[in-house]
């Protein structure tokens, strides 16, 4: 079996690097810039995001997830610590109570981002109405979880309620998938 | 069965980052729980944000050049690049607490470039005025529309126009006769309506202020997530920071790109 990316990266390999930010360089980016406040600050945490990529690159986990996944979660770790740290809200975007989720198109080299994608799609399309808003603001939005509950009118234990129960709802959908189609690495 | 303070707290993490108590709890109930996947929360929320990520993205050259930099040094070693302060977080907690180092200076930079620009700072600094970077705009043949004004009191002798590129993914608005705001009052907000989005979801634009005394005001429009197909520009009269979620009961000016 091929090596994937990260584990050339977490082995030293510098010409996995390029090959890294061909494929998923366009996701980061797009995870920084949804949450930044321009384009100065979105290049900032593109640059920690992937630094924090290429030191973590050996805690990669294949039988886990793809490495889209294993570096989105890297990049929304990052992102959340600077929102914190910055104590400001991400870019913001309107929300009602019908908001559905739906795939957006992926790169023809992105095939694993569509597969796990699709399932947290189909695991979102259980959720009633109201717990995809909640899900969609604290997953995608960046909001708090008092500002969730400030915008919807929902008490706070609920929203963190929701939430729970929407994440836990997506995981076991995903190890299901990862059951009946292959989600590992990204080769 | 992992408790639900457990799974509170991991849902937490993955969704905000936890209060210094509350990860010290984290750290601890993980601890006494090695049986538990401690990241499982994480990659969950990071596939439903992979689900709705727009499509074909692509990192900026410019930046790609410097990623790559940053790796060359990254991996020759180099200590600037190398320090802890990228470290990332992942699985079992460490054996101490989590001490964030963050880059304070960019803070420090961003709050001065909004307080001389009062506005985001561009992709690229410019020796040019507002008008001059609006007149190259148009030349380069970026589109160009009148705003509408509604019956709003802010808008009642409100004219202008937006100048949207969609290549460059900026923009100008200028406008003559919007009422003044005292920023501590109201501030007004831009919302982007973009075909490839769902139209309950207009990207946020940003606040902006219109000062007393001005015939014309020129607002920089730099979105700060891509703009797929910009069909509508909307103006709206907002708290003091702008909303999260707009009731749209206060439009200002819209306009539409044919």
């Amino acid at each position: 079996m091929n090596e994937s990316i990260l584990e050339r990266i977490a082995s030293g390999d510098q010409a996995a690097v390029a090959q890294c930010l061909d494929r998923y360089g366009g996701l980061v980016w797009s995870v920084a810039r949804s949450w930044s406040d321009n384009a100065a600050d979105a290049e900032d945490a593109t640059q920690e995001i992937f630094i924090a990529l290429w030191k973590s690159a050996a805690r990669y986990n294949p039988s886990v997830g793809s490495e889209a996944v294993f570096i989105s979660t890297i990049a929304r770790r990052r992102m959340i610590d600077r929102l914190r740290s910055k104590g400001r809200r991400p870019s913001t975007e309107e929300f009602d109570e019908s908001v559905m989720f739906e795939l957006a198109d992926s790169a023809p080299d992105q095939g694993m981002v569509a597969a796990e994608a699709a399932i947290a799609v189909r695991a979102v399309a259980q959720l009633e109405a109201g717990q995809q808003q909640v899900l969609m603001m604290g997953v995608v939005q960046g909001m708090t979880h008092s500002e969730i509950a400030t915008v919807t009118g929902k008490p706070l234990g609920t929203v963190k309620t929701q939430l729970r129960r929407g994440l836990i709802r997506v995981r076991e959908l995903i190890e299901q998938g990862a059951d009946s189609a292959d989600l590992k690495g990204a080769d | 069965m992992t408790s639900d303070r457990l799974n509170d707290l991991l849902t937490q993490r993955a969704t905000e980052a936890p209060a210094e108590t509350e990860q010290s709890e984290l750290d601890e109930l993980l601890r006494g729980r090695p049986d538990v996947d401690a990241d499982a929360f994480d990659r969950a929320a990071a596939a439903v944000h992979l689900a709705v990520l727009p499509r074909g993205e692509f990192l900026p050259a410019a930046l790609r050049k410097t990623l790559e930099d940053d790796a060359a040094r990254y991996f020759n070693s180099d200590p600037d690049v190398a320090s802890d302060a990228n470290v990332v977080q992942l699985g079992r907690p460490a054996p101490t607490a989590r001490t964030a180092h963050y880059w304070p200076w960019l803070a420090t930079a961003a709050a001065l470039l909004l307080a001389i620009t009062g506005w985001w700072p561009g992709f690229e600094p410019s020796t040019l005025t507002l008008p001059e970077q609006r007149a190259a705009l148009i030349e380069q043949g970026a589109s160009r529309v009148g705003w509408t004004a509604t019956d709003d009191p802010s808008a009642t002798n409100a004219s202008g126009d937006v100048v949207w590129s969609q290549n460059n993914q900026e923009g100008f608005m200028l406008f003559r006769g919007l009422l003044s705001n005292e920023p501590s009052s109201f501030q007004y907000q831009l919302w982007i309506f973009d075909a490839d989005r769902d139209e309950r979801f207009p990207v946020d634009g940003g606040v902006f202020d219109i000062q007393p005394g001005a015939d014309e005001v020129i607002i920089p429009v730099r979105p700060n997530i891509p703009v797929g197909q910009a069909v509508l520009f909307a103006v709206t009269v907002e708290v003091p920071g702008g909303v999260v979620v707009s009731d749209r009961e206060r439009i200002a000016v819209v306009a539409e790109l044919g």
